[in-house]
């Protein structure tokens, strides 16, 4: 007769889990962007649990699944949607407007937070003080750039404010008032907290080309009409890698005095929030992206002369040999100068999908021919095609348009 | 797990890496967790609900081993309580409820290969829930009484006497479901209903 522990050992050897090593890993880098995007959803309150996810994340896949049924198509003829590169993605703050217009925030707080927020993106510093409580608690917003030792006085907030009109900041809110896509998120009576997403561009990302970036949002606390403590989350998680890593990389190479300053320590993971360091990180991310800017306009004008090329050689298909060989040279000179630091990352992977679009189109039938247009061959060109024309200068080197 | 919620700095933030650091560390473990309670492709979902909660609730995720523990917390109540109020959640929780409630079918069924590990999960099946659950978090986890009580948030004498009953009915109904198994010639294959 089997005794309790034998039975017990039996049970302890029946662990479902035993047979299951293979089971991948997910990159704990990955999984936190999309539990930030799922952390904003299910916080919101009175949203149906079907919510969608903002397209943005999974736009490339959409588009790309769209060409490739066009490709199919079109036999013998490769016909490719037209992008538009200034097309802005619906944003988390249109969808809290559309889902949560049952949510009424009380209104005195819903004009303070509003009022707040606009001044502080204005860059008016005087103008966002007067929402602010004698006592209030701001000193989570000023350290919210890796600034130490802030005590959360007015004047550390004007300096804060100086130092983001100094980077470039961009505060974006223009799926609607911003208070639309305030949450609120309880709190004791009187007060009302509030939690505001927005969008930026730092460090004059726009400029070259790369954001907005999402995820962050003010945390607002008001009472009696004022707020009495204020804190922002920034959404790092796409902004770090594209920008504020490679500029730190830049400028603590290049200049490595001036960064001392401009940087709380040698992790560069926080500014310093003083005069002389706002007026170094005002004159370096200027040159930085006029850096970028410029090579950017040099990629263009190369894309671009290889496209007036494409249009008058003409012929029946598209994307042939001879297409090839024209992207190909553009390679050549788009990699006679090394891209910035600032945009890398950004153009290393342009040149590369350059290179495999180009190595497609010079095979024997090119793209054009049905027999590749239906294989996986396919798939791979037109979702390097896709990435091009999302990438800065890049657009005229994926051919679109009138031949 | 941090006090910096919202002050975060820039670069790597310090409440990423720690997230991070959470992730990467006890990844495996909560999977194996859920993995042992629930179907194969619910494992994914019961996974990410885990960590998505202990994304939201960061600043209390105790330092060190013991979030491990808290996670199995999160896990459990993932798994018992919060997929409940969509009907996605209600068809989960239906195939949950198939998989406990139904023993030798479900996840544990694909990997028992002989009769002796059908039996002994059939047994299990047969325990009060808590009970079960108390045996599971023993014998597949390895948690103390204390961890336990943790987890199941009751008092570590509870455990212990949910334990000890657990034990002994779990062997009770082993020995019963073979005996039958071992009088009826040409039971089929899963043993006795």
């Amino acid at each position: 007769v089997i005794t309790d522990d034998e039975v017990m050992r039996l049970f302890e050897r029946a662990d479902p889990a035993r047979v299951d090593h293979a089971a991948p890993v997910i990159d704990a880098a990955g999984h936190l962007d999309a539990l930030r995007t799922r952390s904003i959803e299910v916080k919101l309150t009175k949203i149906p649990p079907t919510l969608t996810r903002p397209p943005t994340r999974h736009r490339w896949p959409i588009i790309t699944a769209a060409a490739a049924a066009v490709v199919l198509i079109a036999v013998g003829a490769l016909v490719v949607a037209t992008g538009d590169d200034t097309t802005e993605p619906v944003s988390d703050q249109t969808q809290v407007a559309t889902e949560d217009s049952d949510n009424p925030v009380s209104a005195k707080a819903e004009a303070v937070a509003t009022g707040f927020i606009e001044a502080f993106g204005a860059f008016d510093a005087e103008q966002a003080i007067t929402y602010l409580a004698e006592d209030a608690d701001i000193s989570p917003m000023l350290a919210s750039e890796g600034a130490e030792d802030v005590e959360g006085t007015l004047q550390e907030f004007r300096l804060f404010v100086s130092l983001l009109e100094a980077q470039g900041y961009q505060q974006i809110v223009d799926a609607g008032p911003i208070i639309d896509s305030c949450e609120e998120l309880g709190g004791s009576a009187p007060a009302t907290s509030l939690r505001c997403p927005f969008d930026f561009h730092l460090l004059r990302s726009r400029e070259i080309g790369l954001g907005s970036f999402s995820g962050s949002y003010f945390d607002l606390t008001i009472r009696n009409g004022e707020i009495v403590r204020a804190s922002t989350h920034w959404g790092t998680t796409e902004f770090s890698p594209q920008m504020w890593e490679p500029f730190a990389n830049w400028v603590s190479t290049a200049y490595p005095e001036d960064a001392a300053v401009m940087y709380e320590d040698l992790s560069h993971s926080g500014a310093r929030l003083t005069e002389e360091s706002i007026r170094l990180w005002e004159r370096h991310t200027g040159d930085y992206a006029a850096a970028g800017s410029r090579y950017i306009d040099r990629a263009r004008e190369i894309c671009s002369a290889a496209h007036q090329r494409v249009i008058q050689e003409g012929g029946p298909v598209f994307y042939n040999e001879s297409w090839g060989r024209i992207l190909d040279e553009a390679l050549t000179e788009l990699r006679a100068v090394s891209p910035p630091e600032a945009l890398r990352a950004q153009f290393d992977l342009a040149y590369a999908l350059v290179e495999q679009m180009a190595d497609a189109m010079m095979r024997p039938g090119g793209v054009g021919d049905e027999r590749q247009v239906g294989g996986d061959g396919s798939t791979d060109f037109i979702d390097a095609l896709h990435q091009l024309e999302g990438l800065p200068g890049m657009r005229a080197c994926t051919f679109h348009g009138p031949r | 797990m941090s006090d910096l919620a919202g002050t975060a700095a820039f670069g790597r933030s310090r409440e990423d890496a720690e997230f991070s650091q959470l992730y990467d560390r006890y990844y495996r473990p909560v999977r194996d967790f859920c993995r042992r309670r629930v179907a194969g492709d619910l494992v994914d979902d019961a996974v990410a609900e885990t960590f998505l909660t202990a994304w939201r609730r960061r600043d209390d995720v105790p330092a060190g081993a013991e979030a491990l523990v808290w996670l199995y917390g999160v896990a459990y109540r993932v798994i018992g309580h919060q997929w409940r109020s969509t009907a996605r959640r209600r068809r989960l929780e239906a195939r949950l409820r198939s998989v406990v409630c139904r023993p030798p079918s479900g996840a544990d069924e694909s990997v028992i290969k002989d009769d002796d590990r059908r039996l002994v999960l059939a047994a299990a099946a047969r325990l009060r829930p808590m009970d079960a659950e108390v045996l599971r978090l023993v014998a597949w986890e390895q948690l103390s009484i204390d961890d336990i009580a943790v987890v199941l948030e009751i008092a570590p004498n509870a455990v212990k006497q949910r334990l000890h009953r657990a034990r002994r009915n779990l062997a009770r109904e082993y020995r019963r479901l073979q005996s039958q198994q071992t009088s009826t010639p040409d039971a089929p294959t899963g043993g006795a209903r």
